[in-house]
């Protein structure tokens, strides 16, 4: 299946390896996709004025803090998939000089670290590990 | 129908077992299901879950664990999650790959309290349990041992990096834990007469080729010397290339590490220091509890006496004292959500938001400009506000926004300044806290 998107307005490579996974990781922090729906992140100027880190991929708000593993897990994994669903495939780059079809190789989805990580470790190392597992295609990371 | 969370329990440690095992093809699912089902009810009374969750949440039964499990599936994988409503708290898990071959089971079940099974029949209960299980459903390695000391082993990478770890698992015998069960691959490794003689409580060949090995009857009491020297004496054995003596230190530090600390705190900042206690992992708890026992904050500085104080060189004071209130209302703005009670304003909101900015880890990553900018006059601000409230005082206005004082209790605050210092890193949040500024300010109200 090929999807259209808006075509990034930088980039250098297309094709192989590195350069495609770096165009398509270009086009979704562009698009501003799945923008940060951390509850009360951005709430008023100073949420604003004192963003978070800056990292390249997918961001995502989750308060994983009060979750069961169980739970961890299966917003992970329905995370994952909609991710590889949406990007996974191949984009059709349309800016002139760089047209063609690009395959997304791989999906890069990062979570709001801090407070809103899973509240120990085990949780959270088991369920990049299972999510892993079963969404292969997708790195998750936290922040 | 409500589940009782490990998160609503005190923070302790738990029973962990992860299984790994794998069940035969071309049987009907429930049929195949059948002995673990059994296994599991005959043996997990007063632990066993009570809820299952698929998409939806139900009342366990064997129709609704089926349920859940088709409701979960996508493509070759399934899984549920396994809950009690009642103590003591389980967080569950059990996973169907169903496109290896032959078809993969795992489960992952995590008990708290430990101290749960700290009764012989039950942990006999339990061994005979996932002895069924393992002769059911073949395992590559199954353990089961207190969370916390399994996090302190190195469980699961065992030092290795992530890509090692995914692609080896549980290759070579790194640790034995109190319950172990180990699949044909890693009895072949040791050598299977070796392993059948391993001196431990109990060591047993299942039909399938897999060797389950208890180290000792009880599990609560794993850090104990005795449950150390049989763990040490099995793991030595096994691994002759380490040696008991490095074995059976490296496990006293570890049982050390999980010691009870009885918590020494200074009163003024107890409350938020049992926050930062309550927030570390379990295997890091008593170790935080003592790190803040040896730890004294330095006596507040951001203050001057009534003599000292600047005097208010503004020409419009209402309008400056309501760009005070605007800079507080900002962290209002900012914390309402993940701390709710900064809508009150009180001196217990502020350790709240000590508390929230020290587990969030909240300067790391975040642009110092941005910080100084516009946290540091919110922060501030905020602070100045409480003062002012509940402890009768009043502001000075200044021009320069760092030299705005409180004047309260015979001395004159310097908010801003505090909130400067108390937001240059995490461990500044605790040396430079608000509720120590508040405390101390209230102590010195004549």
């Amino acid at each position: 299946m090929v999807k259209s998107r808006v075509p990034p307005s930088r980039g250098s490579a297309v094709g192989s390896g590195a350069g495609s996974l770096l165009l398509a990781l270009m086009a979704l922090v562009l698009l501003g996709v799945w923008a940060r729906d951390r509850p009360g992140a951005r709430h008023g100027d100073l949420g604003a004025a004192v963003p978070g880190h800056d990292a390249r991929g997918l961001q995502k708000s989750r308060d994983f803090s009060g979750m069961d593993y169980g739970a961890v897990r299966a917003q992970m994994i329905a995370d994952a998939r909609a991710a590889l669903a949406y990007y996974g495939e191949t984009l059709n780059i349309r800016r002139p000089g760089l047209e063609g079809r690009v395959k997304v190789r791989r999906v890069r989805l990062i979570y709001e670290g801090g407070a809103l990580k899973p509240r120990d470790e085990r949780i959270m190392r088991e369920a990049l590990h299972a999510t892993k597992a079963t969404v292969p295609g997708v790195e998750v990371l936290f922040r | 129908m409500k589940v009782l969370s490990v998160h609503d329990l005190k923070p302790e440690d738990s029973l962990l077992l992860t299984f790994e095992g794998a069940s035969k093809p071309r049987i009907a699912l429930k049929k195949r299901l059948e002995p673990f089902l059994d296994a599991f009810e005959k043996n997990a009374e007063g632990w066993m879950p009570d809820v299952v969750n698929g998409k939806r949440q139900r009342k366990y039964s064997r129709p609704s664990f089926f349920q859940a499990l088709e409701e979960r599936r996508e493509g070759n994988h399934t899984f549920i999650g396994l809950y009690r409503t009642e103590w003591p708290a389980l967080d569950g898990c059990f996973d169907l790959w169903l496109s290896r071959k032959p078809p993969g089971l795992e489960v992952f079940l995590r008990v708290q309290p430990l101290s749960f099974f700290a009764d012989e029949q039950r942990c006999l209960h339990f061994v005979e349990m996932v002895r069924a299980w393992a002769s059911h459903y073949p395992v590559s390695h199954a353990v089961a041992h207190s969370d916390a000391d399994r996090v302190l082993a190195g469980d699961p990478r065992f030092g290795r990096d992530e890509q090692t770890y995914f692609r080896d698992g549980f290759d070579k015998i790194y640790e034995v834990f109190w319950l172990n069960v180990f699949g044909p691959r890693l009895v072949e490794e040791v050598g299977r007469e070796r392993m059948l003689s391993t001196p431990a409580w109990r060591v047993e060949e299942l039909p399938n080729g897999c060797v389950l090995l208890v180290t000792w009857p009880t599990a609560a009491d794993f850090a104990s010397e005795e449950a150390r020297m049989a763990q040490a004496r099995a793991h030595a054995h096994l691994r002759p290339d380490l040696g008991f003596d490095t074995v059976l230190r490296t496990l006293r530090e570890r049982s050390a590490t999980l010691a009870p600390v009885e918590p020494r705190f200074p009163p003024d900042l107890a409350p938020l220091l049992s926050r930062v206690v309550d927030a570390a992992a379990v295997h890091e708890r008593q170790r935080t509890i003592a790190g803040l026992n040896a730890w004294r904050p330095p006596e507040p500085e951001e203050w001057l006496p009534l003599d000292a104080a600047l005097p208010p060189d503004v020409a419009d004071p209402e309008r400056v004292l309501e760009q005070y209130r605007l800079h507080a209302e900002h962290l209002v703005a900012l914390l309402h959500t993940p701390v709710p009670s900064v809508f009150k304003a009180t001196p217990e909101s502020l350790t709240d938001v000590d508390a929230y900015f020290w587990r969030d880890d909240f300067t790391r990553g975040r642009s110092r400009e941005a910080i100084d900018e516009h946290l540091v006059p919110a922060v501030g601000a905020y602070l100045g506000e409480v003062l002012v409230e509940h402890l009768d005082g009043r502001w000075i206005p200044r021009k320069k926004l760092m030299e705005a004082q409180v004047l309260a209790g015979g001395r004159v605050w310097l908010p801003m300044k505090r909130a400067w210092r108390y937001l240059r890193s995490r461990q500044s949040l605790l040396d430079y806290s608000l509720t120590q500024l508040y405390r101390e300010a209230e102590r010195h109200r004549s």
